[in-house]
């Protein structure tokens, strides 16, 4: 099995639109959530949403690449644009190699909605343009950075609702450790469409503490009520370890562990913890590491009131009750990993919330710090054993577990570690 | 309830649980959420279903607010 490298990462998100502007507002504790009022004129409850802004890309791409785009292919060419540099992989070098494209994506409604919008009122197909079908398939994303990056490798769109951006992460390695491929974008993004948020809206999962966005997003809080629409895009490149030393990469991480499950239950809403730490425990033996070996844990933690217990629960299991390593002196050691949601600033980050959620736990791990899980005042009991960091904190990170998690019945579990730890 | 929720006429009791007896889930309780706005006119606050426990307590919370 050939191991896995990431060498580039780019970010478009509401806490910062570069790598730079991220790490500092995950060291600051910086929310990213508005309020926005045409959400409420729109019927939703919740007028609570993360602030991102729409790229400009006029004057990156010509306009025959713009006007087949959704607005998350708008944030995933942003957020490629950036790791390819950061990968040192110019045009020239995507032109003479074979490059793969895996991003999470379940779904584009902001197209959807002004199509229908414009078929209802005009009842004439015609009058949808030429461009509706591409913003408006899922696979929007893959289908046009492909076009734009000279992609010619594998070409495929994940859908696994919250946790799609962690799969295709974990899938893209694997296209790599089995020698496939040597190099796979990887991702995840989501749009900041009203109707995706009403849908959530209308199941009571979103917040509605309108008058205090910020303080909104409470992960594993008694106080929570619902998670905070967000969106935006990361991207990561994902590299064979040998190509990226022969080619004198900067190795960020390595993508050491991916782990999976499905929940099986009955109620399609509900999370379970059993297979969240089913995904987690098996995404640690992918990785040949024991939970004691993991510093942090990006949580799923989205806010909602069963998700946060579930994982609670799934964490405590595996990272408190089974994480026991007995010392020389025969003492019980019980090295708990530091835990935090960044949800608490992005809100939720939807399909590219695993690869988001990726991005920032390997900036705190190249940064030597662990960002808070800010808003957390009261902490819920089934979390009260877990090692929940509320406050910035300044230590070297060696190893990092990425845990998600998507409505419906599928987990996702990503390990990273640093290069030669 | 028999025709949107597919319960059994014989089920229905006054003193049948919303989620013990019946199976409620979640998504049940929005729905009769949705069915009370549509049928009864007036749109029950967020999360008051899955307080209400028997099938009693359900009917007099719509007699109360309707």
């Amino acid at each position: 099995m050939k191991r896995v490298v990431i060498t580039g990462m780019g970010i478009w998100s509401c806490i910062g639109q570069d790598l730079q502007t991220v790490t500092e507002s995950l060291k600051e504790g910086r929310s990213g959530i508005g309020f926005d009022p045409a959400r409420v004129e729109y019927g939703l409850q919740s007028g609570l949403a993360a602030n991102v802004p729409k790229p400009n890309l006029k004057p990156f791409l010509p306009r025959a690449f713009r006007t087949t785009m959704s607005t998350d292919a708008e944030y995933a060419y942003m957020a490629a644009r950036q790791a390819f540099e950061q990968a040192g992989i110019n045009d020239e070098y995507l032109r003479q190699n074979e490059v793969g494209i895996l991003f999470g994506n379940d779904g584009n409604g902001v197209a959807m909605e002004e199509g229908l919008d414009i078929i209802h009122r005009e009842k004439n197909s015609m009058m949808l343009g030429p461009t509706a079908l591409f913003r408006s398939e899922t696979s929007s994303v893959t289908m046009n950075l492909n076009l734009v990056f000279h992609l010619r490798g594998i070409n495929l769109s994940v859908g696994a609702a919250c946790a799609s951006g962690s799969h295709a992460i974990g899938i893209a390695a694997m296209f790599i450790r089995n020698g496939l491929q040597q190099m796979v974008l990887a991702g995840g993004s989501c749009e900041m469409a009203f109707y995706g948020a009403s849908v959530a809206d209308a199941l009571g999962a979103l917040s509605i503490r309108n008058d205090d966005p910020t303080h909104a997003s409470r992960p594993f809080d008694k106080d929570r009520d619902g998670m905070i629409p967000s969106g935006g895009a990361a991207a990561l490149v994902l590299e064979e370890y040998e190509h990226a030393v022969a080619r004198g990469a900067t190795i960020l991480a390595e993508v050491a562990g991916y782990g999976f499950s499905s929940n099986g239950i009955e109620e399609i809403s509900m999370p379970s913890a059993d297979a969240e730490y089913i995904a987690m425990k098996r995404a640690l033996d992918d990785a040949g590491l024991q939970p004691s070996d993991i510093d942090y844990v990006n949580a799923h933690a989205t806010s909602t009131i069963a998700g946060d217990i579930e994982e609670a629960k799934a964490l405590t299991r595996l990272f408190v009750q089974e994480n026991k390593i007995i010392n020389h002196q025969s003492s019980i050691i019980n090295k708990r990993p530091m835990v935090s949601s960044t949800k608490s600033m992005t809100g939720h980050e939807n399909w590219m919330a695993g690869a988001s959620e990726a991005v920032y736990s390997i900036l705190m791990m190249q940064n030597g710090f662990v960002a808070p899980n800010i808003n957390l005042e009261n902490v819920i009991d089934e979390a009260k054993d877990l090692n929940i960091v509320r406050e910035t904190i300044y230590t070297p990170i060696n190893a990092v577990l990425s845990n998600s998690s998507g409505m419906g019945g599928t987990n996702s579990a990503l390990v990273f570690k640093k290069v030669g730890s | 309830m028999t025709e949107r929720l597919e319960y059994e006429p014989s089920v229905l009791t006054p003193e049948a649980h919303l989620k013990q007896d019946l199976g409620m889930t979640s998504l049940d309780a929005v729905e009769t959420a949705l069915f009370i706005k549509r049928t009864f006119g007036f749109q029950p606050e967020r999360g008051a279903i899955k307080m209400i426990g028997t099938l009693q307590e359900l009917y007099d919370y719509i007699e109360t607010n309707s």
